[in-house]
């Protein structure tokens, strides 16, 4: 049979065959655009109702902690109430103190963290640990970290491995912020073996630990991970004394990463005041732009006329971010008690324009 | 006579129905990663103590913008973004536009200087605002929009690079999402697009979109669902697919490190922003083959799209170009299995579905003409072709709706119910006239009637490892 046989000429529509497959073609499609419409309204419908429903616990939630919350002496009858919450309202309610305890001083986070014992909320925080829904679960072990719950690290240390990533990066900041040492190895561990959570965010966690993570940080100089000898270089400048760090830092401003060159340049440039390093001075020569960027600007913490050399020489750096930036590392320096005065006169006999860049940008505050 | 428009007719239907299966297949995706990463997301701002988190350098070009510039820079400004500065690039105005920013942020000159590395118009004057000193300010001859947009380049400080236009509003955490994403992979991701939502009838309250709304018209309605089609259901799987060829001109994140290598934005081509995005992927992914071009969904802004057809026709017929020019100079890739979904799986389906559909979506219109002109219409078929038309492009917007709300739910029931109800009417009016100004626009490009094919730019830096931005 030809094709224009099967097809009958015009006669197509009449074809018992086709006929059938249209009708379950656009059969299917009426029925599915149907059931899609329906959902997006019953799902938009739910929504509303859910957000009303949130909008009015809120407010009384609200109420209830200006009038009867953890500040006020008799907390009693507020936990009789907060046990009474839902399902619904116990995470709206852990969202709301998790902002509320975010930037709280330690006294009034330790105060709520005793109403919440009472209220038996760590329970079911920890509870919420485990539901099937990751932004439940990261919003529970948020919180625990938040109000700093002590008994949850063993369970955030679990979490350390949970399948989702917010998750993880969740417990990560938890652990940090509760402070407590048991969580010490296994974050030690997660920043050597990087993969499932970023180095940068186990940074931050241990950097709350302060010298007790500084061989943690000395380990990953070493690592064979570019993005952890990146964070252990801040976290070295963080957690060692200026002298020590500025010793290794300086071996690092010959790694083979420009990253961790730049960074170990700007960390310097953070524990600078004594005499330029020899690292940072090669560095300012550096065959990458970004490492020369970043080791010109660390020239401005070292009151020593090298830096002031070297930044002088850097005005004339092929890369444009470069010149910018030594021109407001000279303007930098005339503050500098020794070289200031050298470099008010080095500058008066200078016009090349990033003198001239960065002397406005000065004026408005910007250097 | 009639069969061989018969047989046509039929390619025409089958052609409709792989048209169908793709575009439903690409929204089936994007439904499952929006609710994915729904039941995912969580805090969103973990970024904000990371030792090395990007500065970003927002680049707006601006040409004879009086009415709306100081408002538009000062939404600009509101972000909540930090470390952040917005380069305006007036592109020779002769409105005053220069002078109205001089005013509103008492902006002081700066010395242009010297080695900028992309080549442009030159750099007239430059100024820093002394009431905001997060904003720059570069006024140039002029010399077109990626021609401005070179010169934001070229000035540009920070490690990431957002390109936008002045009339968008950006959502105050808009540019931490998508910070957000190329933090996920630094290494691999060289750029990153946000969603671009319509603003004609929302309440907008210093610069900032209060309540999001569907306009009453069809021009503007029909648009916002159409950018809901386009940004929800395709952005969202091409960059699960890592097939994603375009990035909103009017939002798009690039590392200044790899816009740089790669010589900026052409200038002589209608779709310079496909054309840049196309080319980081020709350039980068023989030697990097793990190279992501990614969509962030979250990240918003919001603009004023053509309220009226006049309007709209020109933007139309100068989007087509583009896309034909870029698949004409980027054609190598078709097919090449070297670059990924992009040559396999985006730039055939863009060929099939965006560059011949329209042609063949007039040829249907005329055919049918033809017939019935002949009395010789199989009602039964033509009515069985309708429907599918109708309800398969219905099912595509009710599927981006469904991510609309399910994932995002930025509108009221009422609105979500007037882009349906637009959406449902399209193919009687707003298909078609989008599809004859598409024929036209093949038609100038054909015949050459249009900007030049000229000199697109090829970096001289992949041969060096892109550095990667730290997490």
């Amino acid at each position: 049979m030809t094709l224009l046989h099967l097809l009958g000429a015009t006669d197509l529509g009449k074809q018992a065959w086709f006929w059938s497959v249209t009708v379950i073609v656009v059969g299917s499609l009426f029925l599915l655009n149907v059931l899609l419409i329906v959902v997006v309204h019953a799902h938009h419908l739910r929504e509303d109702l859910l957000r009303r429903r949130a909008d009015s616990f809120r407010g009384r939630f609200e109420r209830l902690l200006a009038e009867q919350g953890p500040g006020t002496a008799d907390v009693s009858p507020f936990i009789a109430e907060a046990k009474q919450f839902s399902n619904f309202q116990r995470p709206l309610a852990a969202a709301m103190l998790a902002e509320r305890l975010r930037e709280a001083p330690l006294e009034d986070r330790e105060r709520a963290l005793e109403w919440i014992r009472r209220v038996g909320a760590i329970d079911v925080l920890l509870r919420s640990t485990r539901r099937w829904q990751p932004w439940r679960r990261e919003l529970a072990v948020r919180t625990l970290g938040i109000v700093g719950a002590r008994e949850a690290v063993p369970r955030l240390i679990e979490c350390l491995s949970d399948r989702s990533r917010h998750v993880r990066e969740a417990s990560v900041r938890a652990l940090g912020r509760i402070g407590d040492e048991r969580a010490v190895p296994a974050l030690g561990q997660l920043y050597a073996d990087p993969g499932s959570v970023a180095p940068g965010v186990v940074y931050e966690a241990l950097r709350a630990f302060g010298a007790d993570a500084a061989p943690m940080f000395d380990r990953g100089l070493h690592s064979a991970d570019e993005e952890v000898r990146v964070a252990s270089v801040f976290g070295i400048g963080s957690a060692l004394a200026r002298e020590a760090a500025a010793a290794r830092l300086d071996d690092l401003l010959a790694d083979e990463s420009p990253l961790v060159r730049a960074a170990a340049a700007r960390v310097l440039a953070r524990d600078g005041d004594g005499s330029v390093p020899e690292g940072l001075r090669h560095a300012t020569g550096d065959e990458e732009r970004s490492v020369r960027r970043a080791a010109v600007s660390a020239l401005a913490s070292y009151d020593d006329p090298e830096a002031l050399r070297l930044a002088l020489h850097a005005l004339d750096d092929p890369d444009r971010d470069t010149a910018v930036r030594a021109g407001e590392t000279l303007v930098r320096l005339t503050r500098q008690p020794l070289v200031g005065g050298e470099a008010q006169r080095a500058i008066a006999v200078t016009d090349a324009w990033p003198l001239e860049h960065a002397r406005v940008l000065a004026a408005l505050g910007k250097v | 006579m009639l069969t061989p428009l018969v047989i046509v007719s039929f390619v025409i239907f089958c052609f409709s129905i792989a048209y169908a299966v793709s575009t439903l297949s690409l929204i089936a995706l994007s439904l499952f990663h929006a609710l994915h990463e729904k039941a995912e997301r969580g805090e969103t701002y973990g970024l904000r103590n990371r030792p090395l988190r990007p500065g970003i350098s927002l680049l707006a070009p601006a040409y004879n913008e009086l009415p709306v510039i100081v408002t538009s820079v000062r939404s600009l400004l509101e972000s909540d973004y930090d470390p952040l500065e917005v380069v305006i690039v007036d592109d020779g105005s002769t409105d005053g536009t220069t002078e109205a920013l001089i005013d509103a942020f008492e902006l002081v000159q700066l010395p242009v200087g010297d080695r900028l590395r992309l080549e442009t118009e030159p750099i007239e004057r430059l100024y820093v605002s002394r009431s905001d000193p997060r904003l720059y300010m570069a006024r140039k001859r002029n010399g077109g929009r990626p021609d401005a947009l070179n010169a934001g380049i070229n000035l540009a400080r920070n490690d990431l690079v957002v390109m936008t236009d002045v009339d968008c509003l950006f959502e105050r955490d808009a540019l931490a999402r998508i910070v957000e994403v190329f933090s996920i992979d630094p290494e691999h991701i060289v750029a990153v697009g946000g969603t671009v939502r319509v603003a004609n009838g929302s309440v907008i309250e210093n610069g900032e979109v209060v309540e999001p709304r569907v306009p009453l018209g069809g021009t503007p309605a029909s648009q916002v669902a159409e950018y809901l089609r386009s940004f929800f259901g395709a952005r969202i799987a091409w960059s699960a697919l890592n097939g994603l060829i375009i990035l909103s001109g009017a939002f798009g994140a690039y590392r200044r490190d790899l816009l740089r290598a790669v010589g900026g934005l052409s200038t002589n081509t209608l779709g310079e922003d496909m054309e840049l995005t196309m080319r980081m992927h020709e350039q980068l992914r023989p030697t990097h083959p793990r190279t992501r071009v990614a969509f962030a969904p979250g990240a918003v802004c919001w603009t004023e799209v053509p309220p009226g057809l006049g309007s709209l026709h020109g933007q139309r017929v100068r989007w087509h170009i583009g896309l034909l020019d870029n698949l004409r100079l980027h054609s190598k890739m078709i097919g090449r299995r070297r670059f990924g979904a992009v040559g396999t799986l985006a730039l055939p389906y863009n060929i099939l579905f965006e560059a011949i559909a329209p042609i063949l979506q007039v040829l249907g219109y005329v055919i049918f003409l033809v017939l019935a002109l002949y009395g010789a219409i199989a009602w039964q078929y033509a009515v069985a072709f309708f429907a599918l038309v109708l309800l398969g492009g219905q099912l595509l917007t009710a599927g981006s709706l469904l991510i609309e709300d399910v994932a995002f739910g930025r509108y009221r029931a009422r609105d979500l119910a007037k882009v349906g109800s637009w959406g449902l009417l399209e193919i009687f009016w707003y298909q078609p006239l989008t599809a004859l100004w598409r024929i036209w626009a093949t038609l100038l490009f054909v015949t050459g009637r249009r900007p030049g094919w000229g000199r697109i730019p090829r970096g001289v830096a992949l041969t060096e490892a892109p550095e990667p931005l730290p997490r």
